[in-house]
């Protein structure tokens, strides 16, 4: 059994709550104030460490894990202290960070491309993708990662690692974090903990955008197995880098690009050919079965696909 | 499964069972190049289970989180989210926080309304333990700013106070005391207490909503009421949402669900905004607009309407003042006192096809018909007719529709793409689609007011939907729906309080027309206003002196409870420096350092809304009042107070004083006694605390607890649910009786003005209509008797208009200082400023930049995006003056300015009042930017 998650880019609304969420269950701790297991990151944008899109780590043709750079801190972005209690007596002026801000992990907040009309940006939630190939489970040399055979997520037996960081390198998501306080690497355990006592995760079930479904992707009645297997329109990340992810994401619409004189035209402001490159070239595909079914709910016609994309009641959101 | 022990962890003893090393400095590697591969196969040998001790570790962390004991909390801050989050308390504190998503679908056919939250609320208990907590009275002992402190005891700080407070009331000096609860807390109880406190000593208060620019007194022109909106299911139900004004994505994070579900049933969504916002990325269409011009578009949509005959002439002739007879010569409309002698002057006419005769309309503030009924009349909504007057002349007289018709001739998406930048396309496309919805709703937001003409743009929203016959439940605008909170009065005004105008009070009490005369040149304002300099100011004076604008004048004693001032005032250094030539004493209330308290003379500790007792209603976005109630284990820690004990403590501190100086009563002679109306009224000092405490005959409460138990009995919308299963579940889903403007029913949305489109009741407004002709002399000279477009008064001296709008990370300055919010944003404010424009002036992105002009200054980061207009920068508002270098915050540049037409009073229902106050206008300032060193 896999544990799956769907996150429909049309709905989120790039809030920040998951992010939220994730940091008072589990990164709080000294060595993990970095560490964001889920973020939000605008896209096009250079991402959460720092152009980890462009490392190109994975598996290679060959099924050989590729390793990559070591992302340093300041590419993660360095979890500032502020001086609050230096202001309060007097010793600073103004209430800051302790040092000069350089990058954080969403330093390019809707910056997004293109010109004014006509810039674009969307926001793209990350976890782990507790993949089925895990590359930073092939990459760990004491065998200190392990998949569960129960419900497949991926997770870092603390007393074995060694913090040798080579799944670091090799997950091309980045979605493995050195902890610097326990020297051993920390990641998403997708809230095992949770799970087991039949609560969603934390970044699913306190989404306020309700763009996130978590099921077991085997399970046929479970809305992840519907979006993915059945509807087709839900896609991993990166596809080419082999890990096959079980976190999948529903491609994001946009408003009409401008031609030069203001009048709306009937392209997308997002070019299909950057959404290809983000989740392959299934994204067309997925694209239209989506616009097919909004137009026949927008007549009046039935829609299986939207009434789930719509949610009607949070809890069905869940099947876990 | 995993298998668990029973063994527990918590954040604590964390670190020591994992045999953390300690860490010295941060352990990551250099970047560097790839280094290859590892051997095929390695994966194959995937071992069968994770260590216990790494499941226990988490599993800990996890159950340790849940909390031992568990309360509620609404977040009761300025914000009109208002959702129903659970605390969890552990070891005596907030350990985390979650919603409760537990609210029931009202309707298959619609989402539910769960989780309502947003990132703020998921974080909010780290601000509990964060060192800018204030946790003691403190006391300034250096300069003010200086941030020098003393701590010292509660008694000692009641003290003096109450030793300072009773000197100014024995002289008689109530208005020279100001306490003032602002939307820092929007709970009822919280803000009861200084509301209570302040009313009982006769102490000034001023409208909140009004100094901050958010009145909207376009809609009240339109509807006499200026709590107009929909519960937010609505926005899923339009079949066309037009957003305006409003960043819902940003600024409504728990109700945008509804617009996004909505857009897979179908819904048009059209969001106008000057910027490529969230809301924008998120919509059918985005419409770009100039900034500062949204009157002119929404007079081109009207226009189209019209010339195209996309009109419902029924519901004009019905719903409106349009088919209103009005004298052709003055624009004045015909009035009863126009026709007979002894005629009333709020009598109107309409022109009967059916008698073929002028008739009095029926409904209008004046007519003894209570109702808008047309019954046989036939009214002409165009014509000209002569009537005879009561002197025996005979005048001409047309329709406003008519007037309208014509004025808005002017109004072409041709001509106005001039202002606008909008493609006539666009224009004629969407009044087409607006026209034609089945339900159509336009959602505003806080920003359109702060400009010059947003009165008119939103009075003309309002037309829209008007001419278009959009109402009841076919549609409506939508901006702050307010629930029936019911009779609350006596809690918070046991007597009766000095309730002023809000922007002018400020105008006043801060010289804003310092910065307004500075900022904008003579000749230019006149020509876009049709007003000069002078003659603003001097309208700002009569409607006080005359048009019954309440203002008591410079306050010395300033008590603020959830109010953070400074931050808050437009030319700010300037209008800081003349509030401290009056203001003796500042007192701060809060529960964390902010910019006001940092130049107050005591600052008081509070509680948070994690740590006390309030049930919230309000607003009417979504249809629950949501529970307050701290968990049974928490320990508060320091010596914060609830707001009502610490009025509680100040009152009976000014009671011993008061007694030792031997003063009892003291005469307010601005107020009769309700008892004796012969009388003045007498302020109690030597029963102070005791009024205070007691809430009727038999009921005194001394914590915010004991003040729970008395409302929850006195809401009429919650009472059908007992307060054992409120406090089990942490809300209540509120009932019919919340409705104001229409019913609430269970299981549909709620929509505004129902009585008055199905039952034909009157509108709040002088003609009993949707009103959209206004005959002051001031909107006929200025051609805004009906509602138009006018160009921005933005000055030219300076190239970029500056413009800001709400922020995800905070709610207004509330957790704008929080480093978990910094950390997903650039640590130090910054501003938006498009590639163009910074390329000009050699700026880059991460560059400390100056943004400057003649009124002030500040410094901030750049930031680089194709989001922005050229002809503009942009920030996200709510920056703490403590946040820049200086003190000098982003509101250095924003300059003061009035409309003439929020300065009209004693005009029918635009008359001073919770509905009709003027706004804090800083839309229209100009700036220029250098990169600094």
């Amino acid at each position: 059994m896999q544990i799956a998650m769907v996150i429909d880019l049309n709905k989120c609304i790039g809030c920040q709550t998951c992010t939220m969420a994730c940091k008072t269950q589990w990164t709080l701790e000294k060595g993990r104030e970095y560490m964001y297991w889920n973020n939000v990151e605008t896209m096009p944008g250079k991402g959460y460490p720092k152009g980890y899109m462009d490392m190109n780590t994975g598996f290679n043709e060959n099924k050989e894990v590729v390793l990559g750079p070591l992302p340093s801190l300041v590419d993660y972005g360095k979890p500032w202290e502020f001086n609050y209690g230096g202001f309060i007596e007097g010793k600073n002026k103004v209430i800051g960070p302790e040092e000069v801000p350089l990058w954080g992990p969403n330093w390019d907040e809707e910056v997004g491309e293109g010109d004014y009309p006509n810039n674009f940006y969307f926001y793209l939630p990350r976890l782990c993708n507790h993949c089925t190939d895990p590359a930073c489970l092939a990459a760990c040399s004491r065998k200190a990662i392990y998949k569960r055979k129960e419900d497949g997520i991926v997770l870092v037996d603390l007393e074995k690692c060694r913090g040798y960081r080579d799944c670091v390198e090799a997950c091309p998501y980045k979605k493995v974090y050195f902890n610097t306080y326990l020297k051993k690497v920390e990641k998403c355990i997708m809230c095992f903990p949770r799970l087991e006592k039949g609560i969603p995760s934390a970044c699913a079930r306190q989404c306020v955008g309700r763009a996130r479904w978590q099921s077991y992707l085997e399970d046929k009645e479970g809305p992840v197995h519907k979006l993915v297997k059945v509807w087709k329109v839900a896609l991993p990340l990166m596809p080419e880098k082999g890990t096959s992810p079980n976190v999948f994401y529903i491609p994001p619409f946009s408003p009409p690009a401008f031609d030069r004189d203001g009048r709306p035209t009937d392209k997308p402001r997002i070019p299909v050919s950057y959404l290809k490159r983000l989740f392959g070239d299934d994204v067309e595909n997925a694209l239209n079965i989506l616009k097919e079914e909004i137009n026949k709910k927008s007549n009046g016609k039935p829609s299986g696909l939207m009434d789930i994309l719509i949610a009607y009641r949070h809890k069905d959101m869940f099947k876990i | 499964m995993a298998k668990r022990s029973g063994k527990k962890i918590n954040r604590r003893t964390f670190l020591k069972t994992t045999g953390g090393i300690i860490a010295s400095t941060a352990l990551f590697g250099l970047p560097f190049e790839a280094k290859g591969t590892v051997p095929k196969g390695r994966e194959k040998s995937i071992p069968d289970e994770v260590g216990q001790k790494t499941l226990d570790l988490y599993s800990s962390l996890f159950e340790y989180s849940r909390g031992r004991t568990t309360g509620f909390s609404p977040h009761c801050i300025n914000c009109k989210g208002n959702c129903a989050w659970q605390t969890f308390e552990n070891e005596g504190r907030i350990v985390r926080e979650e919603q409760v998503a537990g609210y029931p679908q009202i309707s298959p056919h619609i989402p539910d309304a769960n989780p309502r939250g947003c990132n703020k609320g998921a974080i909010h208990s780290q601000s509990l333990y964060e060192k800018d907590r204030l946790l003691y009275p403190m006391k300034r002992i250096g300069e003010r700013g200086s941030s020098k402190w003393k701590r010292i005891s509660w008694d000692d700080a009641f003290t003096e106070i109450a030793e300072r407070i009773v000197e100014k009331l024995s002289r008689g000096d109530f208005a020279k005391i100001m306490v003032y609860p602002g939307t820092g807390i929007l709970s009822p109880l919280k803000r009861a207490a200084g509301l209570r406190f302040g009313s009982l000593i006769g102490a000034v208060r001023y409208n909140i909503a009004s100094p901050l620019g958010d009145m909207f007194p376009g809609a009240t022109i339109a509807y006499g009421n200026s709590l107009i909106g929909t519960t937010s299911e609505a926005w899923y139900e339009a079949d066309y949402l037009m957003i305006i004004g409003v960043n819902p994505m940003v600024a409504r994070i728990p109700d945008a669900h509804y617009i996004n579900e909505g857009k897979y049933k179908g819904n048009r969504v059209v969001t106008i905004s000057p910027e490529y916002n969230p809301t924008a990325r998120a919509s059918t269409l985005w419409i770009p607009i100039n900034v500062g011009t949204d009157s002119l578009f929404t007079a081109s949509m009207n226009h189209v309407i019209l010339k195209e005959k996309l009109y419902n002439e029924e519901f004009i002739k019905e719903q409106t003042d349009l088919p209103f007879l009005v004298k052709v010569k003055d624009r004045k409309l015909l009035r009863g006192s126009d026709i007979l002698p002894w005629g009333r002057p709020d009598i109107f006419y309409l022109y009967d096809l059916a008698s073929s005769m002028p008739v009095e309309a029926p409904g209008t503030a004046g007519s003894d018909i209570k109702s808008i009924r047309l019954g046989r009349i036939r009214p002409a909504l165009k014509g000209r007719w002569t009537v005879k007057t009561a002197t025996g002349e005979e005048i001409e007289v047309t329709t406003a529709f008519e007037i309208l018709r014509k004025e808005l001739k002017k109004f072409s998406p041709e001509e106005t793409q001039k202002f606008t930048g909008i493609h006539p396309d666009i224009v004629y496309e969407e009044a087409r689609h607006f026209a034609k919805a089945e339900k159509a709703i336009i959602v505003e937001g806080y920003r359109t007011h702060k400009y010059f003409w947003g009165i008119l743009a939103m009075w003309g929203q309002a037309l829209m939907l008007a001419l278009t016959g959009h109402g009841g439940r076919t549609g409506a605008l939508d901006f702050d729906n307010e629930w029936n909170l019911g009779d609350l009065g006596p809690l918070s005004s046991p007597l009766p309080p000095r309730f002023g105008s809000g922007f002018l009070g400020d105008w006043f009490d801060m010289d804003y027309k310092e910065g307004f005369l500075r900022h904008y040149d003579e000749n230019e304002f006149k020509e876009t206003t049709g007003f000069s300099k002078n003659e603003i100011i001097r309208l700002a004076e009569t409607a006080v002196k005359e048009n019954g604008f309440d203002y008591f004048g410079k306050p010395e004693i300033v008590i603020l409870v959830g109010d953070n001032k400074f931050p808050r005032s437009s030319a700010q250094k300037m209008s800081q420096n003349a509030f401290f030539k009056t203001v003796e004493l500042l007192v701060t209330l809060d529960f964390r350092m902010s910019s006001s308290g940092h130049y107050a003379d005591f600052l008081l500790p509070t509680t948070t809304a994690y740590e006390g007792w309030d049930l919230r209603m309000d607003p009417g976005y979504c249809r629950f009042a949501n529970l307050m109630s701290p968990p049974e284990g928490l320990k508060l820690p320091g010596e914060i107070k609830s707001e009502w004990e610490i009025f509680e403590g100040l009152s009976k501190k000014i009671n011993e004083v008061s007694k030792k100086k031997g003063i009892s009563s003291l005469e307010d002679k601005t107020f009769k006694d309700p008892k004796n109306p012969s009388l003045p009224l007498k302020r109690k000092l030597h029963t102070l605390y005791e009024d205070f405490i007691t809430l009727e005959e038999d009921t005194t409460a001394l914590t915010d607890r004991d003040l729970f138990g008395w409302l929850y009995r006195r809401i009429p919308p919650v009472r059908h649910q007992s307060v054992e299963t409120t406090l089990k579940q942490g809300f209540v889903t509120l009932n019919s009786e919340a409705g104001q403007t229409s019913p609430l029913y269970p299981d549909k949305p709620f929509y505004p003005n129902e009585p008055q489109v199905y039952l034909k009741r009157p509108y709040m407004t002088l003609s009993g209509r949707q009103q959209f002709y206004i005959d002051h002399d001031i909107y006929i000279r200025l051609g805004c008797h009906v509602p138009v477009g006018k160009k921005s008064v933005r000055p030219s001296k300076f190239p970029l208009a500056f413009f800001d709008a709400h922020t995800r990370y905070a709610i207004h300055t509330t957790w704008r200082t929080m480093k978990y919010h910094q950390r997903l944003q650039r640590g130090i404010p910054y501003v938006c400023i498009n590639p163009v424009t910074a390329e000009k002036r050699n700026i880059k992105d991460g560059d400390i930049i100056r943004v400057f002009n003649d009124i002030g200054e500040f410094k901030c980061m750049a930031k680089i995006t194709g989001k922005i207009p050229p002809h503009s920068i942009w920030t996200e508002h709510g920056w703490e003056d403590i946040q820049f270098e200086g003190g000098k915050g982003y509101n250095n540049v924003l300059a003061p300015v009035l409309t003439p037409l929020e300065l009209v009073g004693r005009y029918g229902h635009l008359t001073f009042s919770v509905f009709w106050d003027g706004n804090r206008i800083m839309g229209e300032s100009s700036v220029e930017i250098e990169k600094v060193g």
